[in-house]
């Protein structure tokens, strides 16, 4: 049969997906909320590999959850070595002596970080949850799940979460069915026993350590400072998150999630730039009427972080 | 309808099915009604669960069966004879009928793709959607960034647009905001940290 007789047929018959029954909706919402837990309660220890625009990374991560705290330990496996620990609320990166480690943006911690949270209400406005059968990552057997956005306002993911304990196995983040972001556990030990050695450093010897996160911590009982700007327009759904700093804002509608900082215009300003690596938007504009500029970063579309940045505006108290 | 056959229909859903099972079905939706009906019906609940408007199971057959007959219409020589020979042969009538086919393709496509998006941007402001993007300036470079992110493409869209490469100091900054970003969603679980009276920021 022709390849235009088997197009014709296909989309004569539309364009499937997936969704058959009621249920399975329900079916995703409860895997979704088991991998929430998971991704902070189990322990595990497997590679995984990221893959953010051109940028791939290999990482070997060791996750325990003991005492109602997070432990972590991840050790980037190709370039400079490097590695993430987590320790409650405490996060450091080390680096060996010799290696002139930029601390910019070389720790990739995943899709950790998107922080799916177990309130999946707050998203059933926002998202159209898809159950779509089994499949098979890392010799484990998968379910796959689809969280798709009902507005063309926010990115889609596609989920694939470990049928024992809902930890997620791999993940895409998609744009129109762009796929912008792959994550991967390549191989994986679910509920195995983590001993303190697996969270020891393998840099403990001649080795740099910076703590990622003194100031979001210190403040983290004191009040937060009043911005002197707003932000006056977020896509539906997102809200903001304490965080203590006067000069940015943090949103998220649960899975996605943006920052808003406003800054003094000066010769280190960046320029006027929009900027992309996989889902993570960076856009940078100057305040109107100010001498500060605005920059917008986050897992959202272009066009959503050009809206957010001239919605921006000085406050008055 | 076999067992074969439904799960045949259900890879073609998940858009898995072999080239196998996709010829098989397409034989099947021309004879077995039941197949068809099923195909319909499991289009239209998955229309309902997502809350989107979809195709009637009429307009479907009308849009099947047009199509249908524009394929056959268009009398392309099967793939084992196109080795056979050509002279002679007019390309006028099959030209055409991929021509039908195409256009009912587009115009279901675009029937389709209305059905099954997502909205437009919810809330974004009306002269996004008044007026397409405004044709900005811009161009993409290379920008090199230190320490191996050389897959950046910034764009760089001020009125007045001068392309000039990042020095040292913007890419740092760059990098800053990009650091600080990951770690602000890092340590700020959301179901601790949201605020979940006001949407607004103030």
């Amino acid at each position: 049969m022709s390849l235009t007789a088997r197009l014709a047929i296909l989309l004569a018959t539309s364009i499937g997906c997936v969704g058959l029954q009621a249920s399975d909706v329900e079916d995703a919402r409860v895997w979704l909320e088991k991998m929430g837990k998971a991704l902070r309660q189990e322990n595990y220890e497997g590679i995984f590999t990221y893959m953010r625009g051109n940028h791939f990374d290999t990482v070997k991560v060791v996750h325990q959850f003991k005492d109602g705290k997070e432990y972590e330990r991840m050790l980037h496996l190709n370039g400079k070595k490097r590695e993430v620990i987590q320790e409650g609320d405490k996060l450091i990166c080390k680096h060996a002596a010799s290696d002139d480690v930029d601390l910019g943006h070389e720790i990739s911690t995943g899709p950790f970080t998107h922080a799916f949270n177990e309130n999946l209400n707050a998203y059933q406005d926002l998202y159209n949850f898809t159950f779509h059968g089994q499949d098979r990552i890392a010799d484990r057997n998968a379910i796959k799940v689809g969280i798709t956005p009902k507005y063309h306002d926010r990115y889609g993911y596609r989920l694939w979460l470990d049928e024992e304990t809902g930890l997620l196995l791999q993940s895409h983040l998609v744009n129109r069915g762009r796929v912008l972001e792959v994550f991967q556990f390549v191989q994986v030990d679910i509920g195995k026993p983590i001993s303190e050695r697996d969270l020891t450093s393998a840099l403990a010897h001649e080795s740099v350590k910076h703590e990622l996160t003194p100031d979001i911590l210190e403040s983290a009982n004191s009040s937060q400072s009043k911005p002197d700007w707003k932000v006056s327009w977020v896509p539906d759904g997102f809200r903001p998150v304490h965080v203590p700093q006067a000069n940015r804002l943090l949103f998220t509608d649960g899975l996605a999630t943006f920052s808003v900082f406003v800054e003094q215009a000066g010769s280190a300003a960046l320029p006027e730039l929009t900027t992309q690596m996989g889902g993570t938007v960076v856009l940078s504009r100057r305040l109107k009427n100010t001498a500060q500029h605005i920059t917008v970063v986050g897992e959202v579309p272009e066009n959503v972080a050009r809206k957010v940045a001239e919605s921006v505006e000085p406050l008055t108290y | 309808m076999t067992d074969k056959s439904k799960e045949s229909l259900s890879a073609l859903l998940d858009e898995e099915a072999s080239e196998f099972e996709v010829h098989q079905l397409l034989r099947g939706f021309n004879s077995d009604e039941s197949l068809k009906g099923s195909w319909l019906t499991y289009q239209q609940v998955r229309a309902v669960v997502r809350g989107e408007k979809s195709l009637t199971s009429d307009q479907h057959r009308h849009l099947h069966t047009r199509i249908s007959q524009a394929v056959a219409a268009e009398g392309l020589p099967e793939f084992g004879s196109q080795y056979g020979p050509l002279k002679g042969r007019s390309f006028v009538k099959p030209a055409a009928g991929i021509a039908v086919a195409a256009s009912l393709v587009l115009a279901s496509f675009f029937v389709l793709q209305t059905a099954e998006s997502p909205e437009p941007t919810r809330g974004m402001v009306d002269s996004e959607r008044r007026a397409p993007t405004q044709a900005i300036p811009a161009q993409t470079v290379s920008n090199q960034m230190k320490s191996g992110s050389d897959n950046w493409a910034t764009r760089y869209t001020g009125e007045d647009v001068e392309l000039t490469e990042l020095d040292d100091e913007k890419q740092r900054r760059l990098r800053e905001y990009l650091n600080q970003h990951d770690r602000m969603v890092r340590m700020n679980p959301n179901a601790r940290m949201v605020m979940f009276e006001n949407s607004a920021s103030e």
